[in-house]
């Protein structure tokens, strides 16, 4: 069961899946500039499979929710064509169609399929790419964002973040307490599962530079906030910091080394650095303010942070190594909890203006900062791999949900998990193992 | 202490565990204490340097927004938790930092904490010694108003007088 609605500025997508918690509600609140349009024929064989299984529609839907591109709607269609030989690239002018992707999925014995796509620039009227693919049943979603990651590739030269994943934490009200889950889940959301459950908060998970492991803070200890890192796979987790006071702020070094922390255990919240192979903790800030939510540079040479030294949070910036401390951000009076883009040029950061906290993009070279969000309580930025969108939670309806804008401010998504409060999402890297 | 106020502590203590709440939680808001119902003889003066009976003041003193500083009516509560402190030498109080919901996750974390901690030197200062008091902040996270406004805010950024732990 699948619907689409489609006007001028909003598309509005219903999903059902099998597992209730996998519901999701996809919505494009505003897109705005010029997008790709581009033509998806409904391959030859996904009528047949399961309304979330169907390729030609993950495909859809990945490339449209991304805001860079826009899809000619099937009703306009003159053809429907599943094989090169099929192709007349006169039908797909008429459509205005710039790209045209054809496909099919068959049955290949033993419960697996073999999966064929091909991608068109109608313009010129060539081929621009051509796959086959192997995929169990379950593999379905992964091989349809493979294919929006080749088209993202051949026609924006940009890498596609579709098969990609992200954390979250979950939180349930059951009677007079709350449940909390950290979950992972695709990128868009689909094939949740959870991490770790727990009566006491769980916040901040980040991700390891190669996917494999999830740091958190988790209160389970009476309150006390500590930090875990837990292979994902495998399940198991070790406690790499429980000081006396707080243990907070998790963030990876891009080598996956080392863990910037926040930790009170000298004192006032202060930075530092944990190496977790030989558990040296090296002190990095030694100002009696608070000095929390530390990020990496992509080349791991500098740590940028929050602190409210001057008075209020601003944003920061010190040597990973220790030393002077620049200051970022001086306009307003609430910046903070930054995250660096893969660039290494520009953080995304919450900023409070005229008392609404707004997902903003902070430009290191001149201080300057972008508001890309226009909502009251938005929280927790978190870059795509890729650098294209930015993932971070809000508040609708009273309730916490996921959210996307892309770096230019221009098309903003909410991802809702109905019945519960979502937040502190991290959007994890390119590479996953499976 | 004598035998028969312990008593009527414990007493107080599972009364107060039947209404349903977590931990105990006198009545009060942020302007003051409740009065205290049938409490034992226990002097009710409220002068400083004599104990309260343990429900008849407030266990929350609030804040400021992005403030630890104690203000106003708080100064007296954390007196009277004080007092309370120092009359019961075997008691030890756990004093949880909140923040509102607005702002970082993890700056609010350190902000619950530097409002415990906040209360903690005032404490000390009033003579309680460190060793019976500890710190722990949990944020944002365990509001204790769910409104999105003044009102719910106000009432979040605190730190509770924990006496169970």
């Amino acid at each position: 069961m699948r619907r689409l609605l489609v006007s001028l500025l909003t598309v509005v997508a219903f999903f059902a899946a099998t597992d209730a918690q996998a519901i999701l509600n996809i919505e494009i609140t505003q897109s705005l500039g010029t997008a790709f349009p581009i033509a998806v024929v409904p391959f030859q064989g996904d009528h047949a499979l399961p309304a979330e299984e169907r390729v030609s529609d993950v495909v859809t839907s990945d490339l449209v929710n991304s805001g860079r591109f826009s899809e000619i709607p099937r009703s306009d269609f003159v053809s429907h064509p599943h094989h090169a030989a099929d192709v007349i690239f006169k039908d797909w002018r008429i459509v205005k169609a710039d790209a045209l992707v054809i496909g099919s999925v068959k049955p290949a014995g033993n419960g697996t399929y073999s999966i064929t796509f091909r991608l068109y620039d109608v313009f010129n009227k060539t081929q621009l790419a051509a796959f086959r693919y192997s995929a169990a049943p379950y593999q379905l979603r992964e091989v349809g964002h493979e294919i929006s990651d080749v088209v993202y590739q051949k026609i924006l030269g940009i890498r596609g973040a579709f098969n990609t994943r992200i954390a979250y934490v979950g939180r349930q009200q059951l009677g007079n307490r709350f449940l909390y889950r950290l979950q992972v889940a695709d990128y868009d959301g689909y094939n949740p599962h959870t991490i770790l459950k727990s009566y006491e908060p769980i916040i901040s998970p980040a991700w390891s530079p190669n996917g494999r492991r999830i740091a958190y803070v988790s209160f389970e200890h009476s309150g006390h906030a500590v930090v875990y890192v837990e292979n994902v796979s495998t399940g198991h987790r070790r406690l790499v910091a429980g000081y006396h006071g707080l243990n907070g702020a998790p963030a990876w070094s891009p080598n996956g080394r080392d863990l910037a922390l926040m930790l009170t255990k000298d004192g006032n919240p202060g930075l530092f650095v944990l190496n977790l192979a030989t558990g040296i903790l090296r002190r990095l800030t030694h100002d009696p303010a608070i000095n929390t939510e530390p990020t990496w540079s992509p080349n791991g040479k500098e740590i940028a942070f929050t602190s409210d030294r001057g008075g209020n949070p601003q944003i920061y910036m010190i040597n990973a190594s220790g030393g002077d401390v620049e200051r970022l951000t001086f306009r307003g009076r609430y910046n903070a909890d930054a995250d660096f883009d893969p660039n290494g040029k520009k953080l995304a950061i919450v900023s409070r203006m005229g008392g609404a906290y707004h997902i903003a993009l902070l430009n290191i070279r001149d201080s300057s900062v972008t508001p890309l969000t226009d909502t009251r309580f938005d929280e927790s930025p978190s870059f795509s791999p890729n650098g294209q969108m930015i993932l971070y939670d809000t508040l609708v309806g009273g309730h916490r949900v996921l959210a996307t804008v892309s770096v230019d401010g221009n098309v903003r998504q909410v991802i809702r998990l109905p019945g519960e409060s979502v937040s502190n999402p991290a959007w994890g890297p390119f590479n996953h193992p499976n | 202490m004598t035998k028969g106020k312990m008593v009527v502590l414990a007493l107080f203590l599972a009364a107060t565990g039947c209404a349903g709440h977590k931990g105990v939680r006198p009545s009060s808001g942020p302007n003051g204490t409740s009065s205290g119902t049938g409490t034992s003889g226990v002097s009710q003066s409220g002068v400083s340097g004599q104990a309260l009976p343990f429900n008849s003041f407030s266990h929350t003193v609030h804040f400021a927004f992005n403030s630890s500083a104690i203000l106003g009516v708080n100064k007296k509560i954390v007196k009277e938790n004080a007092n309370y402190m120092l009359a019961h030498p075997n008691k030890h109080v756990r004093l949880e930092g909140n923040t509102d919901e607005r702002g970082t996750q993890e700056y609010n974390l350190a902000l619950g904490w530097r409002r415990a901690r906040s209360v903690k030197s005032m404490m000390e200062v009033l003579g309680v010694p460190a060793n019976r008091m500890s710190t722990i902040s949990y944020g944002k996270d365990r509001p204790v108003a769910f409104g999105h406004n003044r009102a719910a805010w106000a009432k979040n950024r605190r730190v509770d007088f924990d006496y169970k732990h």
